[in-house]
């Protein structure tokens, strides 16, 4: 596993903040993109990614759009949802920007007609194999789940993933890695690392296990390799791992700034990941 | 040239006004007189009340040398056989003490919210002296039960004003704020508790998959029949789809014309159904808002119903404050987001239980006791200023809203219930603005006394405050007869009642009386004596006429002084005994000095 993410300037890569999903930003999942941008002095590009069936669909004449409080259907036109997109793109880009400048953080922005995953497998692969992709929204439906495990299969260009659920929220606190196997651990700690430097937050690590064995076995190898580091916190293994739900909670109640851990592990498993990102309430960085 | 004229008061004429006997007094007043007035009676009052009150006598006086002072020569004319001031028994206090103390004793006997007008001459020795007779008086009168006042909640924007024993009250209150103080730290603890938070999550997930499983529901029907369902800024479009994409125009178009037909009725059918499933959301979303109120409410309950209990308990023998504080609980359980709000500041600091009980947000929920903390409680109070009218009480209302019981004010009241309030009545003529004020709570049979300030008069003008304030103006006669010419209302609500009369009819126990207080005077003050004709020729100074009769006044502070001057001529003459001659040199001073000034302009 390596989560790394290209410097400005080296143009192999940077963060692109997936933007353009019709629903609000998460000021979380923004701040946290900037904060990696931060850690790995790279850049961040915010991409608003159109949706090409929306347009394909304006172009009949009798497709109509059902508002949310409108109450009834009104005619949908190329104008309208050209219109309409636009103006959507421009303030999201325009939060993600403010979020960067505060940092001075390089930024730029771009918009693709495209289907998400292939839009992001694109803005990976243009510029270098250092990317890190930053969901701007709350990964709140199953849907947008979805579009998350298909970008881990299909973007090559990407060696995290920064997501973040509705409550989520961006404080002060240590950077938790979620160690579940001892492969990941140097990478994982490393991130941690980086990433608590930029503000000198506390870096804790927390072993969670399958069954107690496993659980042992992990803790005392994870003492083995991380025990020694002095800027390391480690703390007692987690033992209600089988359940991602009761995991959850025990992990926001540390009030973590951020959370490290593996993509489609027991503590994100991704047919669970909305209602998970939802109690964990803070984002969360996924590596391969 | 401008001419000044330092002008004796006492050398104008007073009104013609004595006191009856304390009996008659109470009398008049409960007959709702304006004035009580007497003649003769009340001189002949005077004069035996000074020579009885034995307050004002030294106790070494004995009945032979008041009598011996009695039958002296002082019985009209000088004599030579008229005794010295070194012959008489000295008089010491003020004359007429006791018909003044039979006077004030009408205080007791005061209604509620009634007032009366006690004339004295002005003089700090007079002041003074029924300051303390009035605030005897004012002891002697029970202390009411103290008046509570609070929110009477259950929406009603109006106060609660109601009356306990002043040790219940002050239980209450106190009681009330501790309830306050505790619920600032539990109910935030309640509400960030693992157990609400997890019932928290779950009720709004669900809401989401309310929402989501019947849009889901409607995609998967759709998706089975080539329709799909696309977000857009605004809502949904419904398209016709083919293998997971939009049909594109140019194919939809070259579709057989019946086919086309085809799709359009169900884009418009599933357009009726996506409406029908847009309009539930409003319908879920209130249920959820429902049950969010219901799982906060039985959170608040808990912390409520333990912070309550003890106050509960403690008061349960009392069947009125049952009633409010089952309305105190509920409206505490209903706002009990109130606590949490207030919780941490606004950059997030968590704040003391002690400061969020300060917060202005909980005012509805404190309890006023209308008592002025730290006061005597003696019963008599002197207001320091009239400046708000702020005698008998304020309420103050900052602006618009509701009307807070901490805005009820208890101006110079000390004593729980009410008590005298003494005001001097060229105080209150001073800052007029306030008698308006007064008398709207003098007049006013059901919201006095209770005066209001800017912008609260909407709020209070229907706030009773059943303040038991008897109020009691001092003053000189004549300056309650200027205060009628200002305000005839004045002679019907103020009832005058003279105490210390400034003059009386001139009889020869007055005089005797008089002289007996001149050798009072002599002795104190180390003058030479006065021989009778020089006594008598003092006393000559303090005679006056009124209506065509012949008075004495009764204030001897001129008459004193107008002794200094003589002693000190006979002095200068080289006398050991003062004579009348003396005094009447002593007088020719006085009048020259009287004369007009003449100042340059």
């Amino acid at each position: 596993m390596i989560a790394h993410v290209a410097e400005a300037g080296e143009d192999r890569g940077r963060v692109v903040v997936r933007l353009g999903s019709l629903t609000l930003s998460s000021p979380a999942a923004l701040a946290a993109a900037v904060h990696v941008a931060r850690a790995f002095q790279s850049e961040i590009e915010g991409v608003f990614i159109e949706d090409p069936d929306l347009f394909e669909a304006a172009a009949h004449g009798f497709v109509r759009e059902v508002g949310h409080f409108a109450g009834r259907a009104r005619p949908l036109s190329h104008a309208v949802v050209a219109g309409d997109t636009a103006h959507l793109a421009v303030a999201l880009q325009r939060e993600l920007a403010n979020a960067a400048a505060q940092h001075r953080v390089r930024f730029t922005a771009r918009s693709m007609r495209e289907r998400v995953v292939p839009a992001l497998a694109q803005a990976c692969a243009e510029r270098g194999p250092w990317n890190i992709v930053a969901f701007g929204e709350p990964i709140v439906t199953a849907a947008a789940a979805e579009l998350l495990f298909e970008a881990l299969g299909h973007v090559f260009g990407a060696t995290g993933y920064l997501v973040a659920g509705e409550r989520a929220q961006w404080r002060r606190g240590p950077v938790l890695v979620v160690a579940e196997d001892v492969d990941r651990l140097s990478g994982q700690l490393r991130v941690a690392r980086g990433l608590a430097a930029v503000e000198r937050d506390p870096v804790w690590l927390i072993p969670v296990g399958g069954d107690e064995i496993g659980r042992d076995w992990l803790e005392s190898e994870i003492r083995m390799l991380a025990g020694a580091a002095s800027d390391v916190r480690l703390l007692p293994a987690l033992d209600t791992a089988s359940l991602a739900d009761a995991l959850a909670p025990t992990l926001a109640a540390l009030e973590p700034r951020l959370i490290i851990t593996r993509n489609g592990g027991l503590t994100a498993p991704l047919s669970e990941l909305p209602r998970v990102l939802a109690a964990l309430r803070c984002p969360v960085f996924l590596t391969h | 040239m401008l001419k000044l004229f330092k002008r004796d008061k006492k050398a104008d004429a007073a009104p013609k006004l004595a006191v009856e006997s304390g009996a008659d007094a109470d009398a008049a007043l409960d007959a709702g007189a304006g004035a009580v007035s007497v003649g003769e009676a009340g001189s002949e009052a005077v004069q035996a009340s000074a020579i009885d009150a034995k307050a004002v006598e030294p106790a070494s006086e004995t009945p032979a040398v008041r009598k011996s002072a009695l039958s002296g020569g002082l019985s009209g004319s000088p004599s030579s056989v008229s005794p010295s001031s070194a012959d008489l028994e000295p008089l010491r206090g003020l004359i007429g003490h006791d018909a003044a103390r039979d006077a004030v004793r009408a205080i007791r006997r005061l209604e509620p919210r009634a007032a009366i007008f006690l004339s004295a001459p002005r003089s700090s020795g007079h002041a003074e002296a029924l300051r303390t007779l009035t605030r005897d008086e004012a002891a002697a009168i029970a202390p009411g039960d103290a008046v509570v006042i609070m929110s009477r909640f259950g929406g009603s924007a109006a106060l609660d004003v109601f009356r306990l024993a002043p040790a219940e009250a002050t239980a209450f209150r106190d009681g009330v704020a501790s309830v306050v103080e505790m619920l600032s730290a539990t109910i935030p603890a309640a509400f960030e508790s693992d157990s609400f938070k997890v019932a928290r999550i779950a009720l709004d997930e669900e809401l989401r998959s309310g929402h989501d499983s019947a849009l889901d529901a409607l995609r998967r029907k759709a998706d089975g029949q080539n329709i799909g369902l696309l977000r857009t800024t605004n809502g949904y479009a419904v398209v016709p789809m083919h293998e997971g994409r939009v049909v594109r125009g140019e194919i939809f178009d070259a579709l057989p014309g019946s086919l086309k037909s085809d799709v359009e009725a169900k884009l418009a059918l599933f357009e009726a159904e996506l409406l029908e499933v847009l309009k539930q959301r409003a319908g879920l979303q209130q249920l959820h808002h429902e049950r969010v109120k219901e799982l906060e409410r039985d959170a608040a309950a808990l912390s409520v119903d333990a912070a309550i209990g003890t106050l509960l308990a403690k008061f349960k023998s009392r069947a009125d404050l049952g009633p409010r504080l089952a309305a105190l609980r509920a409206d505490l359980i209903e706002n009990a987001l109130l606590f949490v709000a207030a919780n941490r500041d606004a950059g997030g600091v968590p704040r003391a239980p002690i400061e969020i009980a300060r917060d202005r947000r909980f005012a509805r929920y404190r309890v006023n006791v209308l008592a002025r903390p730290g006061g005597a409680g003696d019963g008599l109070e002197l207001p320091e200023t009239l400046e708000r009218a702020e005698l008998i009480g304020m309420a103050i209302c900052d602006g618009p809203g509701r009307l807070q019981p901490d805005a009820v004010v208890p101006g110079a009241l000390t004593r729980p219930g009410g008590g005298v309030v003494m005001i001097d009545v060229r105080d209150l003529i001073g800052t007029y603005s306030a008698w308006p004020l007064i008398k709207h709570a003098l007049k006013s049979a059901r919201a006095a006394p209770v005066a209001v300030g800017e912008g609260g008069l909407q709020h209070s003008a229907g706030l009773d405050l059943p303040v038991e304030v008897r109020l009691v103006f001092v003053g000189e006669t004549e300056d309650y007869a200027s205060w009628c010419r200002l305000d005839p209302d004045v002679g019907r609500l103020v009832r005058l009642i003279e105490t210390f009369p400034a003059t009386a009819p001139s009889t020869a126990a007055l005089k005797s009386v008089i002289a007996r207080h001149l050798a009072g005077f002599a002795s104190d003050d180390g003058l030479l004596p006065f021989d009778g004709p020089a006594l008598y020729a003092v006393i000559d100074t303090l005679a006056l006429t009124c209506d065509g009769d012949r008075v004495t006044s009764t204030e001897l502070g001129p008459a004193r002084d107008l002794m200094g001057a003589a002693s000190a001529t006979a002095q200068a003459a080289s006398r050991v005994m003062v004579l009348a001659a003396d005094v009447g040199t002593a007088q020719a001073k006085r009048m020259r000095a009287r004369q007009p000034v003449e100042v340059s302009a």
